[in-house]
């Protein structure tokens, strides 16, 4: 019972505004003295729980992040992708969607990604005839393709609270990842097929072609580099994921400042100072999501839920209906970080007792999650986006629905029940069996 | 400028430097290491102990940062449906009267988890550091919290108090 209001308590201190951490730890206080636990483990648990080099990965891809996008690196990589998409019907939004999914992994940060490519894109559009909510929505839902697309913070975060292989959970993303994109540039493009509007590229000839392509792949190529150097070093086990972070920090300071020269030195202090801000609001919240799911566990909050949903159906397939309902609804009250924090304790010990792999699990919850993200009534990064671009929130809403409809939810519906596509990857490149 | 407005300034540029100093050391702290390991085949030995103290330092002082600049993440979304003003104030001052008061209670469990660290507390393995010097950042960033998050409730009272008024004042 006291679990239960516990959640009640939980759910209300989200609602009314108390910080993430301080509403997991009002729920922490509650447990504590109703159960009558001894205070005295709580902060020496924590201690230890995050008194490892591993989750540093998180500061250090923030960081990185950080300085690609003040290295200016946005407009390169934009001008790269619509050399190929640029001049098909509709080819300006998949540029931007592309762009958003190639940044995202980079920058791990789907404001970031909005701020960076949107201000390069919103213009671009603008002036290529798309309606302004048609672009707010698919700049805001492809934003969030960074979680999906490696190396993700999403996926080291769910990686470390499920002690599972983060390698792995970077790969069972991926190929989600890639369906995602490519049905968010087909809805794209079918919204916009009666669109008599549109502005297209002028038709390039073949020889001026191969010059662009050569000069803005070499323009690209230094940003490009960095998710093949962390991924390459990661996977050709030469580094850690936590050293792969680290590194790529490393390898933004020449390129920011030598090849883009959008880095100074004060740039650099002020990145670091933002980062450290960014780390401590998330590090806080891993703090104490630590000691409420220590409580939990010691509550068996796993086991009442796993009651509760066997009460409601004995088939698999349901259930896992009802916890993709679920994960969609905590998407959309919370933002990402917050949501596999809470969602991944929770939820993991009760999808591995349906049969579902923890590697199979890592890539629904960042569909989901990342489906929440960009689900009205609460979905920020849909606003910011309106904002950014001057459209009115009722504007983006029809095309959202669409790509919510036919691009998120085919998508969500294949990796739930299609194992497949988030384990064969693992099971290929590091011979992960299932 | 009073006196408490310099002890804040100061507080705030000491938080500065830690944050910049602990980001920069553990960036080249493990960046240095796996340069070191894979090309040279050397080891820093106990490095990481170093690494995840100054760790520590940023979670939290980079957590004491986001309180004062109100960057902490809240999902938030009663305001967004309640159109009277004097309820969302007040719910407001609930909510960070509850806030200060965890606050306030982790300080004092952390105070206790410092005073047991620092008398019986023991060092690392490698280097043999007191552990206290990263059992003390945590408490210590629930100190300047709860100080940060006393400041935003009187912030917000007297921004209740100033709502009401101006009612008063079209009522009359």
């Amino acid at each position: 019972m006291i679990t239960i209001v516990s959640l009640i308590i939980l759910v209300i201190t989200l609602v009314i505004g108390i910080p993430v951490p301080f509403a997991f730890l009002t729920a922490v206080t509650y447990l504590i003295f109703t159960g009558d636990y001894d205070p005295s483990f709580l902060l020496p648990y924590g201690f230890s729980k995050m008194n490892t080099i591993v989750i540093l990965a998180i500061p250090l891809f923030i960081i990185a992040g950080g300085l690609i996008n003040r290295s200016k690196v946005g407009d390169k990589l934009v001008s790269l992708v619509e050399l190929f998409v640029g001049r098909i019907k509709g080819g300006l939004g998949a540029v931007a969607i592309v762009s958003c999914a190639v940044f995202g992994s980079i920058t791990g940060s789907a404001c970031a990604t909005l701020s960076a490519i949107g201000s390069i894109m919103f213009p671009r559009l603008e002036k290529a005839g798309y309606p302004t909510g048609h672009s707010a929505a698919i700049m805001a839902n492809a934003s969030v393709l960074g979680m999906l697309i490696p190396p993700s913070s999403i996926m080291i975060l769910y990686a470390w609270v499920g002690q599972t292989s983060v390698l792995a959970c970077f790969l069972s993303s991926f190929v989600p990842g890639i369906i995602l994109t490519i049905l968010m540039c087909i809805v794209n493009m079918v919204l916009l097929r009666n669109n008599k509007d549109l502005v297209l590229e002028p038709k390039m000839q073949k020889k001026e072609f191969q010059t662009q392509l050569l000069t803005r792949t070499g323009k690209g190529i230094p940003a490009l580099t960095m998710p093949l150097l962390v991924l390459g070093g990661i996977y050709g086990g030469f580094v850690t994921p936590t050293e792969a972070a680290a590194i790529s920090v490393i390898y933004t300071l020449p390129i920011g400042f030598l090849i883009y020269r959008g880095l100074t030195w004060k740039g650099v202090a002020e990145t670091l100072k933002e980062s450290a801000i960014t780390t401590g609001a998330i590090m806080i919240m891993l703090y104490t999501i630590m000691l409420l799911s220590r409580l939990y566990i010691m509550e068996d909050l796993p086991g009442l839920i796993m009651n509760f949903l066997t009460s409601i159906s004995d088939n698999k397939y349901i259930l896992m209906i009802l916890i993709n309902i679920f994960m969609v609804i905590i998407g959309m009250l919370m933002d990402d970080v917050s949501a596999v924090l809470l969602s991944t304790p929770i939820l993991l010990p009760v999808v591995v007792q349906l049969g579902i792999t923890p590697i199979h699990f890592a890539a629904i919850v960042g569909v989901n999650l990342g489906m929440g993200n960009v689900t009205p009534p609460t979905a920020p990064l849909l606003y910011l986006s309106g904002q950014l671009n001057g459209a009115k929130t009722h504007e983006t809403l029809t095309p959202t629905l669409y790509i919510l409809a036919f691009a998120w939810l085919p998508t969500l519906v294949f990796t739930t029940y299609l194992p497949v596509l988030s384990q064969w990857l693992p099971s290929v490149i590091l011979g992960l069996n299932f | 400028m009073n006196f408490i407005q310099k002890i804040d300034l100061g507080i705030k540029k000491l938080q500065n430097i830690i944050l910049v100093a602990s980001c920069s050391f553990v960036t080249i702290g493990i960046g240095t290491g796996a340069i070191l390991r894979y090309l040279f085949k050397k080891d820093l030995y106990g490095a990481e102990e170093l690494i995840t103290i100054a760790a520590f330092w940023m979670y939290f002082i980079g957590a004491v940062y986001a309180t004062h600049s109100r960057k902490h993440i809240t999902a938030e979304i009663f305001s967004s449906f309640c159109r009277n003003l004097k309820i969302v104030y007040s719910v407001k001052i609930f909510s960070l009267s509850v806030t200060f008061l965890l606050a306030l209670l982790y300080s004092w469990w952390g105070w206790e988890f410092f005073h047991w660290s620092l008398v019986k507390g023991g060092k690392s393995v490698a280097l043999l550091i007191p552990l206290v010097y990263g059992h003390s950042a945590i408490f210590i960033g629930f100190v300047l919290m709860t100080v940060y998050f006393f400041f935003q409730l009187i912030e917000e009272i007297s921004g209740l108090r100033i709502h009401l008024k101006s009612i008063e004042g079209a009522e009359i």
